[in-house]
């Protein structure tokens, strides 16, 4: 993994309460958040606040697939607030799609991780999803390119928290696969993900000095 | 979590699955017993009916003429779509499509197409001009946990049910010609999903109710035909151990072989 393959800036939306633009290899997200704020009534929790994330693609509407990306992003984001501390609110996570080069779920499950903590949102943990493509001669491709994902024979996006002990939050797989190369790509992910936290850690720190 | 379901939680803990036992009888990774039944809608061109414990799913499809993509002028079409009414569950509202219902539309349809299910070059008439689509309807009848697992037997057991006729096309004239001489479709393997409800970092349930997918902090689905694993789905939620994912994958193709013998039982 080199220096370009993650690019972030944070805050670039003035209005919003967490923003961040993500750019991971030629895949560019951008993603905002808002809130806590007071939702309907017919949203309104008692005793925990709601998280809604939209998806949105280039084009504006979306398909059933992006429907259930839209899922796995609001079941990741759900678990890693402190939905207990606000009560009675909702907060509202929008994911713009800029340009998709491949790896679009784990850009956007990034991207949403890094505006949620621009926007100052109490969290249990964070996380960082990797994607990884295996080739027919069962060689793992970390990060692949839209070329190597087609003429891959399985793709997975896995996602870990920022824990010390190796904790998988999400796992996303397509094509056919044995459970000994999947182990394979999760300690090959797992490692990844490390660097994608020192990447926050970086980010956060600047963002710290400009204030 | 709030505190009234963690309590709840924690009773359930303590009362059953430290005993080893759960709420309906069944060890922790015991199975429901399922009972499927076939071609029982005959206005179809395939179905099936599967009752896994309390889950009762419908599969209906129906076989179509059409015209394929210009860009896979060789290939038919195997839709699938899987709507849970509002009368399945009390959680779900009548009107739009709910989200759940979305996600597994989209998943099954994504395993059809990872996996190969069927040839789907054996759908071709004639390329470029006319192919059979297949319209695979799932209906959820009744929503106990693990509608997931229920999908995908009614599904492979529909498809096998589907009779094809031979038809003529003619170039020239468009002349569209059917022969009564039926056959089955020839399918390539057979996935079966297992999933498995997360409770804590020590207790995994395997084929959870709808009560304890509740009390469960997350569900993990393993998709797999015994020997291939095809996907391993978790959609968020909290956390899961490696040695979890391992017990999880050998139970599922266990599972697996035994939904096998039960596809092979019926016909």
């Amino acid at each position: 993994m080199n220096e370009e393959f993650l690019k972030c800036r944070l805050g670039f939306i003035g209005n919003s309460d967490g923003s961040a633009y993500v750019s991971q290899c030629k895949t560019t997200v951008a993603v905002s958040v808002v809130g806590p704020f007071e939702p309907k009534s017919s949203k309104c929790l008692y005793d925990r606040g709601t998280v809604d994330v939209t998806f949105r693609r280039k084009t504006g509407s979306i398909t059933v697939h992006d429907k259930m990306l839209e899922g796995i992003m609001q079941s990741t984001c759900e678990e890693a607030l402190i939905v207990e501390q606000y009560p009675r609110t909702s907060i509202a996570v929008t994911v713009q799609e800029m340009q998709d080069r491949g790896n679009l779920l784990a850009t956007c499950l990034n991207a949403s991780c890094l505006a949620l903590m621009d926007s100052g949102i109490s969290m249990h943990h964070l996380f960082a999803a990797i994607s990884c493509a295996i080739t027919d001669s069962e060689e793992i491709i970390l990060n692949p390119d839209e070329l190597q994902i087609n003429s891959s024979v399985a793709y997975f996006t896995l996602v870990f928290s920022s824990s010390e002990s190796r904790q998988l939050l999400t796992s996303h797989t397509t094509g056919k696969f044995s459970h000994s190369i999947y182990l394979q790509c999760m300690d090959k992910c797992f490692a990844a993900t490390r660097e994608v936290f020192s990447f926050y850690e970086n980010m956060i720190k600047k963002q710290l000095i400009y204030c | 979590m709030n505190s009234i379901k963690l309590n709840i939680q924690e009773t359930y803990i303590k009362e059953y699955l430290a005993l080893q036992k759960r709420s309906d009888g069944r060890g922790l990774t015991g199975f429901r017993d399922a009972s499927l039944n076939i071609n029982s809608i005959h206005t179809a061109d395939g179905s099936s009916v599967i009752k896994i414990g309390n889950t009762a799913v419908v599969c209906g499809i129906k076989a179509e003429l059409g015209i394929p993509k210009a860009e896979s002028p060789d290939v038919g079409y195997l839709l699938v779509n899987v709507e849970l009414p509002s009368l399945c569950y009390k959680k779900i509202r009548p009107g739009i499509p709910c989200d759940e219902a979305m996600e597994t539309t989209s998943f099954l349809n994504e395993v059809c197409n990872n996996c190969k299910i069927l040839d789907l070059q054996q759908l071709c008439i004639c390329v470029d001009k006319l192919v059979w689509i297949l319209s695979c309807d799932i209906y959820c009848l009744n929503y106990d946990g693990s509608v997931l697992d229920a999908c995908f037997v009614a599904l492979l057991s529909a498809l096998q049910t589907v009779k094809l006729p031979e038809v003529k096309y003619d170039k020239e004239t468009d002349e569209i010609n059917v022969i009564e001489d039926y056959k089955f479709l020839k399918l390539n393997c057979l996935p079966v999903a297992s999933t498995f409800g997360v409770f804590n970092d020590k207790y995994i349930l395997a084929d959870p109710t709808e009560e304890e997918e509740q009390l469960c902090i997350s569900k993990f689905s393993v998709v797999t035909d015994g020997n291939l694993l095809f996907s391993l789905h978790k959609p968020g939620g909290n956390y899961i151990k490696d040695n979890q994912i391992q017990n999880c994958v050998k139970y599922a193709k266990i599972r697996a072989k035994t939904v096998h013998e039960l596809i092979k039982s019926v016909q």
